[in-house]
Parts: structure tokens; sequence; C-alpha cells
């Protein structure tokens, strides 16, 4: 059975580009979907807009998510996964540039699941996503993961 | 009487005043029968006052003259010589008298009664127009005080609705001064806003004898705005109102005054609102720009750095030496650069916000910032020493930054000195307190202490002491935050202290 896949908020296509590269490094095995902003997270997440027909697993196993989005912005998609039934258990991480605490206090506040800042020193930044993925697809249990 | 006719213009002439120097007809009709009430009083006592006749009779004639003036006077002359002829000159109770002697006496008694009686007259007179004179002359001031206060009086008989007022409350309607008036015209001269409330407040003076006094905007003849303050009251006799008198002003200039300065107030409300909303907006332009520059700025940086790295570790092997110290060098300037970014939030956020006034220790605070320091750098052999019981009071997220920036100064400036010494204490210099960090570290030439507290100037080289230059900076706006003070002196080599002063909550802030 594939191992569910991860939902990747992101905008900016460098940080998409690193991050990939970074967890690609830690063999995790799972699929790695895209979106850009908000909007588009909310569609793949509800199965509506241009995913209303997609395939494959409901939802995925963690959303890394960021705060400065187009459209939708960040808090305001936590918001509406914690709001609906469907997705109010879903690991959510937010992945951001921000070390404003507001946006920290903000979002655990919503019920994001971790905050994790993203660092400019790329050594750091490989390290905090490899053990990211690690420690949301490997370590952690989620309710139905029984095996 | 030209007197009873003329109206003053301040007062309405009262009648009973100028009477009460003439006599009533009851009052003349006793005073010309005294002489009936004397003569049986004389004829009772005549056996002391004998022989003299006319003894009771001269002051009698007086006091009819002066009490019942002239006419009064000579018909009290007539009768009392008839009754002296009649009864006490001898031979009494005859008409015809023999001696010749008696006739010049009564001659004299009848002149006698006749100059009372005119002296009298003359006299009223002389009195009637010094009282006129008087009250002319009150009018004069009276009219004189009317026309500077713009007041005047004014009544009215609620049965007629007949009225009166003075000249004053004329010119204040701007019309003749001699023009009188009735309710109804004197109402006509309200705006409509106006009417109802004074035509409510006569009917209350006269139907519940409530008085008043109002605040109402007037069109006079001419057509002028007036605004008039007006205040009636009622006069009772027996159990109805028979008159309301009041008195009217001109405050149009007064009015003018306050609309004036309410238009004031309410354009520096305005305007102050509009500031206001101008500072809102240019604060929240500043927090969005430091949050732009916290996330926007940094990915490109992240990207830089990341992706040399990349480099790096992908095809490092193909590049030759010096390319790949080409790609560190990418690395150290992007994240050298997110360092300046991070100095600069930081000191945005230093003094961002509200600033709270709790009590608190700052020598525990300084004792863990110290700590901390020390736990950092295990392998250094600091002494430190911080004097107990500094107690301030002070926003604790902002001092503990404060703090944390001058020892950790402090600690750094001492790093090349084998017997690092940090101090904190508090001394009394220009009569403030003042909470001192002295270092023996390697202090700085105070030529150049002018750069001391601006952000990004630095008095160190990078590859002396690396550092972004923001720390004091941040310390100095702190303490002016709190409406204190901070300085700092100096020697190369000689280590350095900063003092800074906090004022107490209750003192007046220093500008």
């Amino acid at each position: 059975m594939n191992p569910l896949p991860i939902l990747m908020v992101e905008d900016n296509p460098q940080d998409e580009m690193l991050t990939l590269r970074s967890l690609r490094k830690v063999n995790l095995g799972n699929q790695v979907e895209v979106v850009r902003d908000g909007q588009q997270a909310l569609d793949y997440l509800f199965r509506e807009g241009e995913f209303a027909g997609r395939g494959g697993s409901a939802l995925p196993a963690l959303v890394l998510l960021d705060l400065g989005l187009p459209r939708v912005g960040g808090l305001e998609v936590l918001e509406r996964i914690r709001a609906d039934a469907r997705t109010r258990l879903l690991p959510v991480v937010i992945f951001t540039s921000s070390s404003e605490e507001e946006d920290r206090l903000g979002s655990l506040l919503l019920g994001a699941n971790s905050f994790v800042r993203k660092p400019v020193d790329f050594t750091e930044f490989a390290e905090k996503v490899a053990k990211l993925g690690v420690y949301w697809l490997a370590v952690n249990e989620l309710p139905g993961q029984g095996r | 009487m030209g007197m009873i006719h003329h109206r003053s213009p301040i007062l309405w002439v009262q009648p009973a005043m100028i009477h009460a120097k003439h006599p009533t007809v009851a009052r003349s009709l006793v005073a010309a029968l005294l002489p009936l009430a004397v003569c049986p009083l004389q004829w009772l006592c005549w056996s002391f006052i004998s022989p003299f006749v006319w003894f009771l009779f001269y002051p009698t004639v007086f006091l009819s003259s002066w009490l019942g003036g002239f006419g009064a006077g000579l018909v009290s002359t007539f009768l009392s010589t008839a009754l002296v002829w009649w009864y006490f000159m001898p031979p009494v109770h005859t008409l015809l008298k023999p001696r010749p002697g008696l006739y010049l006496n009564v001659v004299v008694f009848m002149a006698m009664g006749l100059l009372f009686s005119f002296f009298h007259r003359l006299l009223r007179e002389a009195e009637r127009k010094v009282a006129q004179a008087a009250l002319k002359e009150q009018d004069v001031r009276l009219d004189r005080m009317s026309r500077l206060a713009k007041v005047g009086g004014w009544e009215f008989d609620p049965v007629t609705g007949a009225g009166s007022w003075t000249e004053e409350v004329a010119r204040i309607h701007d019309l003749e001064p001699t023009a009188q008036p009735t309710v109804s015209m004197g109402l006509s001269y309200y705006q409509e806003r106006g009417r109802p409330l004074i035509a409510e407040a006569v009917r209350r003076v006269v139907e519940e004898r409530v008085p008043y006094d109002l605040e109402l905007e007037l069109v006079s003849a001419t057509g002028a705005h007036k605004w008039v303050r007006t205040i009636g009251e009622p006069v009772v006799e027996g159990d109805r109102v028979v008159k309301v008198q009041g008195a009217l002003q001109d405050v149009t200039e007064r009015k003018a005054l306050e609309q004036e300065l309410q238009r004031m107030n309410a354009t520096l409300e305005r305007r102050v609102e509009e500031r206001t909303g101008e500072l809102r907006a240019a604060n929240g332009e500043l927090e969005s720009f430091a949050y732009a520059v916290s996330h926007d700025l940094r990915a490109p940086l992240r990207a830089m750095d990341g992706f040399s790295k990349a480099l790096l570790e992908d095809y490092g092997e193909t590049l030759p030496a010096e390319g790949r110290s080409f790609l560190d060098q990418i690395g150290l300037a992007s994240r050298r650069m997110a360092g300046l970014i991070d100095g600069l939030l930081q000191l945005s956020r230093a003094t961002r916000g509200t600033l709270e006034r709790v009590p608190l220790d700052l020598s525990e605070l300084a004792g863990g910032l110290l700590e901390d320091l020390a736990k950092g750098e295990p392998e250094r052999h600091v002494l430190w020493e911080v004097e107990p019981g500094i107690h301030v009071q002070g926003d604790p997220r902002m001092l503990e930054a404060a703090l944390s920036n001058l020892l950790g100064n402090a600690w750094k400036y001492t790093a090349r000195i084998p017997e690092a010494r940090i101090r904190m204490d508090t001394v009394q210099e220009e009569g403030l307190r003042w909470i001192r960090i002295r270092d023996n570290g390697c202090g700085f030439d105070m030529a150049h202490a002018e750069k001391l507290f601006k952000p990004f100037q630095r008095l160190h080289r990078q590859d002396e002491f690396p550092g972004l230059g923001i720390g004091l900076a941040t310390v100095q706006r702190i303490v002016m935050r709190h409406g204190g003070s901070l300085k700092a002196s100096a020697a190369p080599g000689r280590g350095a202290s900063f003092l800074f002063s906090l004022p107490l909550p209750n003192e007046p802030e220093q500008p």
C-alpha cells in the first residue's frame, strides 16, 4: 500500500525546490503534492474546484502550510481545516519565514500541530525539514493507523 | 400733572408712588374737619388755657394744611375761626363781640392759616420736583445700563393680552422705542423652533405659576437674527396671576462666541481624529513593512544559501577549489544579510506595542541572564557580581531585552581578558539613580562614542568582535521609551561602563 502523500502549500518555487530536495534526502517514500495558494489547498483537501475529480487517498498524511499565501492566507486555510469535521484531526505544520510572535501564537490558537520557522541557513533548513518529515510521517501515530 | 403721563424708558411709572404725595379725598376731609375734634378738647382744658383762645387752633390749622393740602387748610382756618368766635371769644355764645381788639386777633389767625396752607402747597410742589428729578436721573442711569447690558423689562396681562416693555426691549426687536406690544405680537418674533417653547413657558407661568428662563432665537422687525435670553415670573394677586413680568436680554454676541467655540472644538476634534488616523496608518505600514522584512526578504536569501549549498553538495567535485570558495562566499553573504534583517526586526520590535509598568527586580533578572551566558560558553571564566535588590518599574519584556544586550556586550568584549569581570550596581549621579553595568573588557575610544547608539554602527571590526551593531541602539530605544536616559564611559583596553536611569512612574517623565 502506498503511504499517504504530503500536501505542501507553498507559493515560493525556490522554497518548494529546497524543501522537496531536503525531503528526498530522507527517503520517506511519501509522495509530495504541491499546491501554490490557500484556495488550491482547500480545493485539494475538500475535492472541490480543479480538484473535484481528484483520485487517490481522501486526505494527506501531513499538510506543510506556509502563512503568506496568495488568495486565501495560511491562517484562514488552517481555520477552515479545523472547522470541518473531515479534516479536524489532520496534522498541519506551519512552515514559514515569519518569526512574528503574532503568527506563532495565532497558528497554535487556531490548532496548528507545530510551528516551524524556515531558517535562512540551508544546512539548518535541510535538517529541520528532515526531522519534520521523519517525526510526522514515521514517529507520530494518528487515529485510524493501528496496524 | 405731566408726571403721571410720563413713561419712564426703564420703569413703568408707578402711579401709587406719585399719588402718595397727593392727599386723598378722605384724608382732605378729615384734615379739613380737624377743628371739630380740637374744639371739645380745648373746651375741656379751657381752665388751663384761658385766655389764649387760639391755643390749640394754630397747630390744628398747620396740621390740616400739611395733611390735607391747600383747600383743607383754608376750610380748617374758616372752621376754626367760627368755632373760636362762638365758643371761646368773650362774650361767648354770641356773634356780636363788643371789643373791637378781637377783630384784629381774627384777621391775624386767618392770615396765618392762609400762609400755612400756601406754604405747604409750595413745599409739596418742591418735594415733587426733587423726586421727579431723582427719578429722571435714575431713569437715565438705568437706560444707560440697559443699553450696555442689552437688557430690558416687559410685562403683560394674561387676561387681555396687552403688554408693555421698556425701550431697550423695543430696540432689541429693532422697533421704535415707543412701540408697545401685545403678547401675540411679542411671540411672533420668535423663530419657528422657539415658538412652541415660549408658548409652553407662558402657558405654565400663567396656569401653574412656574417662572421660566429661556434662550431663544428671534428675527427682529428688520429681519436680523438674534439670540435672546428671557425670564418671566408670575405676579399673583389673590389667587390669580394678574400679570407676568420679566426681562429680556440680547445674548447674540455670547451665543456667537459659544457657537464659534463649539465649531473650533469640533474642528480640533476632527483634526485630532485625522492625525490619529494618519498615525495609525503610518504605524500599520511600519508593521506590514516589518512583516514583509521578516517574511519576504528572507526567502531569496534562503534560496541563495540553499542553492549554493545544493550546488556544492551535488556538483562540488566537478568544481575547482576556487569555485567552491566562491559558493561559500555566497552562503556567507546571504547568512550575514539574514542576520542584519533579524537585527532590524529586533530593533523595531524592541519598542513596539504598549509599555507596561510593573515592579521588577533587575538584580534577579541580570543574575539569570548571566547564568545563561555562562551556560552558553562553559569554557570561559568570568567573575560577575550583581548588587542585590535593584528594583524598578518597567516593561518586563523590554527591560529584559535591554539588560540582555548590555550584559551580552560585557560578556562578549571581555572574551580576550584572562580575568574577566562584570559588575552591575547602582550609583547616584545628577540627582538620579543610575543602574551601571561595568566590565574590564577591551573598552573603546570615547572619540567615537556618538556612533555608539546608532543602528548598524560599530566600534569594532568583524574579525575582532563579530556583531550587527543593533544591541545598543535597541537598549537606547527601550530606555527612552521608559522616559529614562542612557550613557556610556570607556577607554581602550580599560573596560566600559553603561549607565541607564529609569524614572519612577509617579515622577514626571523626562522629555
